[in-house]
Formats: C-alpha cells, sequence, structure tokens
C-alpha cells in the first residue's frame, strides 16, 4: 500500500491509544539522550588537537563495538530466558542476566585479546590505553546485558530514566575531568560508565528483586548453550546486524588512518555524516510497538478453531501494515529533519551527501530489522540473515572505492541495506499471501 | 516356483507372517497363535515381517523355528531421514489425496494407483509438507470438525497421515512370498493389502481379536478428545475396509466375529473359521484335591483384560466365602498394575489376590480350580483353549469366541463390565465340586476334539494349497 493510500488519522489513532507507542517512546529518549549528550560531549572538548581526539574516540569507539558485537547474541538470549522461564525456572531474569554478563564478557574479552597485537602495534596503545579498552569493554558489555533484560521484562521505563541519568553522569564525569586536566578525559569517562553501570545493576536488583536461588553457574551456562542452539538463526542475525551498522565505519577509518600513515583515524566528515545518517533508525522503536500489538496473537496463533485462527492472522497482518508504515513514515520524516538540520548547520559540504546517502540506507535497514521480527513466525531467521549480510556485502563491495571518496562507504551501506530490504520484504510478503500455510508448516518442519 | 510334495500332506511353499507389535518379538496369545502355526507346519517355509511402532532394537521372545527364514522388523512411525524426505512426483499427489480422503471417511481404499505412483525405494513425506496437503486438511476440518480445536485436528491428521505415508515403505520392504498371511487387521492387514496389490500374491488374514474393538477399548481409558477418538476410530475402519477389499480368505477364529466382519465390508464367500489349536499333550487333566478353591486368571495386566472387574468381582466374593484368586500374567501396563494395586489396597483383600508376574501356565493349571476372564475384548483366547484341556471350568466374559468355546456346559459366561454376574458365578462354582469336575470333564473333552494344534495346521495348509492351486 502506498503512502500517500494510507488513512493518516485511522493509523495514528490506535497507535497513540496504545501502550505501545509509549514504549517506542521510552527507546527514542534514552538514544535522543545519549545521542545529544555524545554530540555535546565532543564538541566540548577543544583542547584537543586531531591526533588525541582521534585516539580518544577510538579508545571509546572500539570498547563499545566490541562489547555490542559481544553482547549482541546474549542480548536475544536473554529475551527467549526472560520470556520463556523453562530454562530458569526462578530468579529468570536475575540469573539470565548474571550469566549472560558472563558470557558476554567471554566473547567480548576474546575479542580484545584477538585485537591487542593491532592496538599496540598499528594503532600504538600503550598499557594504560588497552587497559581503559579492557574495563570499558567489560562495563559496556554488562550494560548491554542488563538494559535487553529490562526491554525483554518490558520495563522499559528504567533503561530510560537510567540512560538519561546514567549519560549526564558520563557528561558530568568526563567534562569535570577534562576540565581538571584534559589527559584525565578517558579516565573521567570510565568513571562515568561504572556510574551508568552501577545504576543499571541497582536498577536490575529494584526491577528483578533478589536472587533467592544459589546459581549453578555450570548448570546455567549448559542452560545458555542449549537455548543458543535453538536460536542460531536469530543470534546470528543480532551479530551481523551489530556488525552492518559499523563496517563501514570501520572500514573509513582504516582507509584515512593508513592515508595518514596511522592505525585508524575517526575525525572526519564520513563518520559525523555516517553517524547522523543512522539517526532514522530510532524510527525502530515502533517494533516495540508492533511486537506489544501482537504479542497475544502469536503466542495464540495457533489456538482455537481456523477461524480463529485465521482471525488472528487478519489481525496481525493489519497490526504488520499499520506497524511498517508507521516506522516508515518515522524513518522519513526523521530523515527529512537530519537532512535538513545537517544541511543547515554543517559548515563541511562534503558531509551532506555521505549524510543522505546513510540515511536512505538507515530506512532500509530499519525495514530489514522489522521484518526480523516477523520472519521468524514462519522459522525464517535465515531470511534476515541474508537480508543483513546483503548490508554487510554491499559495504565490503564498496572498500576498494573508499580510498578515492569515502562516499562509496555510504554507496555500499545504502545499496547492501536496499537489497536487504528487498530481501526481507518481499519474503515476508511472500510469506503472508499464504500465511496460514506458511505459519502450519513451520510445525511440521520442526516436529 | 511352488511345489506341492503331496496333497495334504507337503506343502513346499513360502508363505510371510505379517504381524503387528507382536511375534516373535512380543509375548501375547496372537503371538503364541502365530508361533504354534509355523511350529506345526514344518514343510512350510516362514519369512516375518513384524511392524512396530518406532525404530528400536527388541529381542526375541520366541525360539526360533527351522523353518523360518528371514525376519524383517519395520517400524510404523520413522524419523526424518533422506528417505522420508525424498519428494513424491506431483503426480501422485492426486492418488494422495483421494487415498487419504477415503482413509478419514473410513472407506476402504484402492491401493493400485498409489504402489504405482509411489517410487520404489522411499515413500517421501514430501505431500505433507505441500499445500495440496494443507488445503486438503483444511477441507476436512471444516467438513468434519469446524468446531474443534484445528491445533489438535491438524496434529492427530499429520500424525495418522504420517504413519500410513510411513507405511507405504512396507511395499519395498516385505520380502517375497508366495503367500501373505496377516496375523490380524490394522497395520499388519494393510501392509497384507499392499503386497497383494503390488504382487498379486493370495491374501489371508487371520482375525484373533477385533482390532477395532481393541481400538475403542484403548480409547476409553486413555483420556483423549472426542475429535482424536473419532478420527483414529475413522482411521482404522478403513484400514480394516482395505484388508477386507484386498483379501482372498479371512480367517476368523470362532463364529462370532463373521457379522462384524460382513458388516465392515468383508465378503461372507471369503470368510472361513478356523478354530485355533492347543498342544493338547502339553495340556493334561489332574486331580484335584479339596482346598479353599483357586480362581486363577491367566491374562496379561493390561487394561484390556478387565483386571479391574475381577479385582471387585473377588471382593464381592471373598466377603462371602473362603477363596483365593491369582492373577497370572506378564505385567505390560505398569500404569495399569498400580492402579490394579491400589484398587486391592483399598478394598482390603490383599491377602487373599496375589499378582503372580510371568508364570509357566503348564506348572499353575493343575494349583487352580476355577479358570477365568474378565476381558473386554477377546478373539479365542489360547489359555482359555488350554485350561480346558487341563479339566478346569471357566468363568468368563462373553466377548469375541468365548461363548462359542464355553458352550455346552464347560463353562459360564456373564457380559463384560459386570463384576457383580462374575462373582455370582464364581460363588456358584466354589459352593459345589461336583459342578467344578463335571464341567472340567466336559471342557477336556470339547478341548480334545475341537482345538487341537494338529487340526488347525492341517485346516491353514489346506487352505494354503487351495489359495495357490486356485491362484
Amino acid at each position: 500500500m502506498g503512502i500517500e493510500g494510507y488513512n493518516l488519522t485511522k493509523l495514528f489513532k490506535p497507535i497513540v491509544n496504545n501502550p505501545g507507542i509509549r514504549q517506542a517512546v521510552l527507546f527514542i529518549v534514552p538514544s535522543l539522550v545519549t545521542t545529544t549528550i555524545s554530540i555535546l560531549l565532543f564538541s566540548l572538548l577543544t583542547d584537543f588537537n586531531s591526533t588525541q581526539l582521534n585516539h580518544l574516540s577510538i579508545t571509546i569507539f572500539a570498547a563499545i563495538i566490541i562489547s555490542l558485537v559481544g553482547a549482541a547474541g546474549m542480548q536475544l538470549l536473554i529475551y527467549r530466558i526472560i520470556e520463556d522461564h523453562e530454562y530458569f525456572t526462578e530468579d529468570a531474569a536475575m540469573r539470565g542476566i548474571k550469566t549472560g554478563i558472563l558470557c558476554t564478557v567471554i566473547i567480548s574479552m576474546l575479542m580484545v585479546i584477538i585485537g591487542i597485537p593491532y592496538f599496540l602495534n598499528v594503532l600504538n596503545f600503550s598499557a594504560a590505553d588497552l587497559l581503559i579498552v579492557i574495563i570499558l569493554t567489560l562495563i559496556y558489555s554488562a550494560i548491554w546485558v542488563i538494559t535487553s533484560a529490562f526491554w525483554a521484562a518490558e520495563k522499559n521505563l528504567y533503561p530510560a530514566a537510567l540512560f538519561a541519568i546514567g549519560y549526564i553522569g558520563i557528561f558530568a564525569c568526563t567534562y569535570g575531568a577534562y576540565k581538571i586536566n584534559f589527559s584525565y578525559t578517558l579516565a573521567g569517562f570510565a568513571i562515568g560508565s561504572c556510574f551508568l553501570l552501577v545504576l543499571c545493576w541497582i536498577g536490575a536488583r529494584k526491577a528483578f528483586g533478589k536472587q533467592a536461588v544459589v546459581q549453578n553457574v555450570r548448570a546455567d551456562l549448559r542452560r545458555i548453550r542449549h537455548i543458543a542452539s535453538q536460536n542460531a538463526g536469530a543470534i546470528l542475525f543480532n551479530i551481523i546486524y551489530v556488525l552492518a551498522v559499523f563496517l563501514d565505519k570501520i572500514f573509513v577509518w582504516i582507509v584515512q588512518g593508513r592515508a595518514a600513515g596511522g592505525g585508524l583515524s575517526i575525525l572526519g566528515p564520513y563518520t559525523e555524516g555516517a553517524f547522523l545518517g543512522l539517526i532514522p533508525m530510532l524510527s525502530i522503536g515502533v517494533v516495540a510497538y508492533f511486537s506489544i500489538k501482537t504479542k497475544v496473537l502469536v503466542e495464540n496463533r495457533f489456538k482455537g478453531t481456523l477461524i480463529e485462527i485465521q482471525n488472528r492472522i487478519g489481525a496481525y497482518k493489519s497490526a504488520y501494515q499499520k506497524g511498517y508504515v508507521t516506522m516508515l513514515l518515522a524513518a522519513y520524516i526523521l530523515g527529512i529533519i537530519v537532512a535538513l538540520l545537517g544541511y543547515r548547520f554543517i559548515g563541511n559540504t562534503s558531509v551532506i551527501p555521505v549524510l543522505v546517502t546513510v540515511i536512505c540506507g538507515s530506512i532500509m535497514f530499519s525495514g530489514i530489522i522489522f521484518n526480523s521480527m516477523v520472519l521468524p513466525v514462519f522459522g525464517k531467521s535465515s531470511v534476515s540473515v541474508a537480508a543483513v549480510l546483503a548490508v554487510i556485502i554491499g559495504e565490503i563491495v564498496s572498500y576498494p572505492f573508499i580510498a578515492t571518496n569515502v562516499w562509496y562507504a555510504a554507496l555500499g551501506f545504502f545499496i547492501g541495506s536496499l537489497i536487504g530490504f528487498s530481501i526481507s520484504t518481499f519474503y515476508t510478503l511472500y510469506l503472508f499471501s499464504r500465511f496460514e500455510f506458511n505459519m502450519f508448516n513451520v510445525l511440521v518442519k520442526n516436529q | 516356483m511352488i511345489t506341492i510334495v503331496a496333497e495334504g500332506k507337503g506343502l513346499n511353499t513360502r508363505t510371510c507372517i505379517i504381524s503387528e507389535g507382536s511375534y516373535p518379538i512380543i509375548p501375547g496369545g496372537l503371538s503364541e497363535w502365530a508361533h504354534m502355526l509355523i511350529k506345526n507346519l514344518k514343510d512350510v517355509e516362514f519369512e516375518i515381517f513384524c511392524i512396530v511402532a518406532f525404530e528400536e532394537d527388541k529381542p526375541w521372545v520366541y525360539e526360533r523355528l527351522p523353518n523360518i527364514n528371514n525376519v524383517v522388523v519395520k517400524p510404523l512411525m520413522r524419523s526424518n531421514n533422506k528417505k522420508t524426505r525424498a519428494k513424491l512426483p506431483k503426480e501422485a499427489f492426486a492418488s494422495l489425496e483421494e487415498f487419504f480422503n477415503g482413509a478419514s471417511e473410513g472407506k476402504a481404499l484402492g491401493l493400485e494407483n498409489l504402489v504405482s505412483a509411489v517410487p520404489r525405494g522411499a515413500a517421501g513425506k514430501s505431500w505433507l509438507r505441500s499445500e495440496s496437503y494443507w488445503e486438503f486438511i483444511k477441507n476436512n476440518y471444516q467438513k468434519n470438525d469446524a468446531s474443534g480445536s484445528f491445533l489438535e485436528y491438524f496434529w492427530t491428521s499429520y500424525g495418522l497421515d504420517s504413519m500410513m505415508l510411513d507405511s507405504l515403505n512396507f511395499v519395498n520392504e516385505i520380502p517375497e512370498a508366495d503367500i501373505y498371511h496377516c496375523v490380524s487387521t490394522g497395520f499388519a492387514g494393510f501392509a497384507g493389502a499392499l503386497a497383494k496389490a503390488a504382487f498379486n500374491k493370495p491374501l489371508v488374514i487371520t482375525e484373533q481379536g477385533l482390532y477395532l474393538n481393541e481400538r475403542r477399548n484403548d480409547l476409553t481409558r486413555q483420556k483423549v478428545s472426542e475429535s482424536y477418538g473419532r478420527q483414529l476410530m475413522q482411521f482404522s475402519e478403513s484400514m480394516i475396509r482395505t484388508s477386507y477389499r484386498y483379501v482372498d480368505k479371512l480367517v476368523p477364529p470362532c463364529l462370532s466375529h463373521i457379522p462384524i466382519e460382513t458388516d465392515l465390508g468383508a465378503d461372507v464367500n471369503k470368510i472361513q473359521v478356523i478354530n485355533n489349536g492347543i498342544e493338547i499333550e502339553r495340556f493334561q487333566p489332574s486331580a484335584r484335591p479339596e482346598r479353599i478353591p483357586v480362581i486363577g486368571c491367566f491374562a496379561r495386566v493390561v487394561p484390556i483384560k478387565g483386571v479391574t472387574d475381577l479385582i471387585e468381582a473377588a471382593k464381592i466374593v471373598i466377603d462371602r466365602c473362603p477363596v483365593e484368586f491369582v492373577m497370572l500374567g506378564d505385567v505390560q501396563d505398569q500404569q495399569y498394575y498400580e492402579e490394579c494395586q491400589e484398587l486391592v489396597q483399598k478394598l482390603g483383600i490383599g491377602d487373599h489376590f496375589k499378582f503372580m508376574g510371568h508364570i509357566n501356565p503348564v506348572e499353575w493349571y493343575p494349583k487352580v480350580d476355577v479358570f477365568t476372564l474378565a476381558s473386554l475384548s477377546e478373539g479365542v483366547p489360547y489359555a482359555l483353549l488350554e485350561a480346558m484341556s487341563c479339566g478346569l471350568p471357566s468363568v468368563c466374559t462373553a466377548v469375541g469366541g468365548v461363548p462359542e468355546i464355553l458352550s455346552g456346559g464347560v463353562g459360564f459366561v456373564v457380559p463384560p463390565g459386570h463384576p457383580e454376574q462374575l462373582a455370582e458365578k464364581y460363588c456358584a462354582l466354589i459352593g459345589n465340586r461336583e459342578l467344578r469336575l463335571e464341567m472340567g470333564a466336559r471342557a477336556t473333552e470339547k478341548a480334545r476334539n475341537q482345538y487341537t494344534i494338529k487340526k488347525m495346521g492341517d485346516n491353514f495348509r489346506g487352505l494354503y494349497e487351495e489359495l495357490i492351486n486356485g491362484h
């Protein structure tokens, strides 16, 4: 259905009245707070020269990207643990969080260990720098796991509040340390991040209660491994999805770094444009609305008579249509706002082509993520994986051209997202066209 | 190549016995019967095709007789493998739809088209994953059970259809033979019908118990939905009707089966009763001293044997006069056994009602004064024939061929499910030793005249001969 043909009054009425939109807002609030504070913080660090600022950025980005990749699969497992109580019958959330943190830390640390030669030899990190990377990776690994538990338990007010307060803390600590001596800035950032972690932990204890059962780590790890094997497709999707978001940037940083005779060069028009260009992806907050709206429908999808099942399918399709169009509309609107603001306020004109291209890619990417909520209903997580792989492939294909113009990295992201979006959307619509058959066929294939 | 060595005496032929969940790996009356038949027809070579529920190794429980060539054990439900994933040709879909439509309506099925459509080597289940099957199952649901749970209907249909598709593989697995002899209807009879459709060799079906009655009895005990029960019964009925359609000779062990079989579509001209036979020399009458009477039930501890009815009857009798009850047979359903034990304890008759487990019947017939069966369904129980041969009077439920066997004053029959009537007959025999001895003597005479293994063997030899010569 085209956007023009869509009845907007009909569309927005149920959304505004629905708790789903509140959940979506709760997703957007912390995202906006963290984005705003990060931009503000970096713009205030004027005492750094470009090399020092680059070094600071690499340290922070490295820790955040590594922890995000490390936690990508675990976030999904936390969802499964909290939703399906069967694996962790008592204290599901707290035991899941602890085991999840343990696993994520192990995975993230393995990545750091693999990267040590690169940090030391190529990026010329000192032992102290490396220690900061390790500390930040540990902190953020834990933070992502705890946050996913809040989301899974639909306690979205917690991350919204904790991230808003925590990022103010990070801002205060980092800027305070910077003001004392600019060389303390990273230490200030680490202390601020610690503060956020403590807040998250206290929040988790408050939200999920004290743990009543003594934890048997070995048994819990066995359970995690079992759930992981059952959700391999979705885990793979999460990991590739996180990689796809950062890969174009990493490629540009490598190419820029080589050109500058160093390891990684983060600063420049691409980083600015590429990160701002991701803002339309905030529209995936609609996923929260969609998942709440369809939760009961999905849980009960096989219950009752055939007519009841068909009615539920009708409602599900309608929710999908509304959610999908809403998300795309939100992404377009955010994209237009970001593009206009970028055009108005960013002095460097070379940022604009990157910004606009990444915005277009982000809109498509949001579609891939939205469809990844639907495809598992038909046992087709592999299609979601194929869609995000298309993004990765687009980024990889663009790599040889980045040296001539960094915009090609954005183009690779856009084309990959467009292909991935097409794959996931057409496949989803194809499955929708024979919904009942495909839904029951999953049962047959899995039995 | 078939050679009739000498008319009625030596028949050099190969017969494939098709059994379901019985001979030679699961003991019971049916297996006993098959074993005796093979043992007695020494001049016939046998192939055994045994259908079991799942793929598992089960040891033989019977002595391997020298005239048995090969034993092929095949599961009804098969795990996913290359073969079951093999794609059926699309042209086969129409035949399958027609076939399963018939099965869901309890009709006799035509197998020729299907046998030629299913590729040799594998009857894949691809159809069960096709849209054609989905539409088929939806239409059937709307026609038969539109107000029930669709998921349950789906799984039941899928399970039954999947089993039947698996069973089509039998056509590629059944050993070559001159005659196919099924020891029951159900899946054994269905496999026999497939063999007949594929190889056009004579098909004999012996129906000791009545498959549909047994399924009905199973269902009354299981807590299943009405929809599941209905589907299972129609599916079973369809298999029975199909086997009747293809059978050349239907052989019940008693006259009482005939009207039930003809009601299900059997051609009365193809029915020939052959009585079961026992080895008379093993079961000799013995002197019975005066003692507290012992009533013995020689049966496996399974629901169909009506053990709970027996216990309730025992309670009535024990309260009235001195008597001992013994249950003599394997426990094949642990849950049911526990249920029976609980009932015995609850009724406070533990001192007079004992479960003896697996026993040697030859040793036990002399220790018992009255033989009893409280079964809900039976064919022609071997234990009853053996007890008669040993000179025991009987009190049994009027099921299957039992009334026919106990006619002529050799025992009492009462309707199944009426413990008080069982108790009344026990009391009549307990209080009258003369009557017990008189009935016992008549029983011995009847067993020796009508139910010998030699007679049974000769009858089957003659039947095989007739079929081979007429084919």
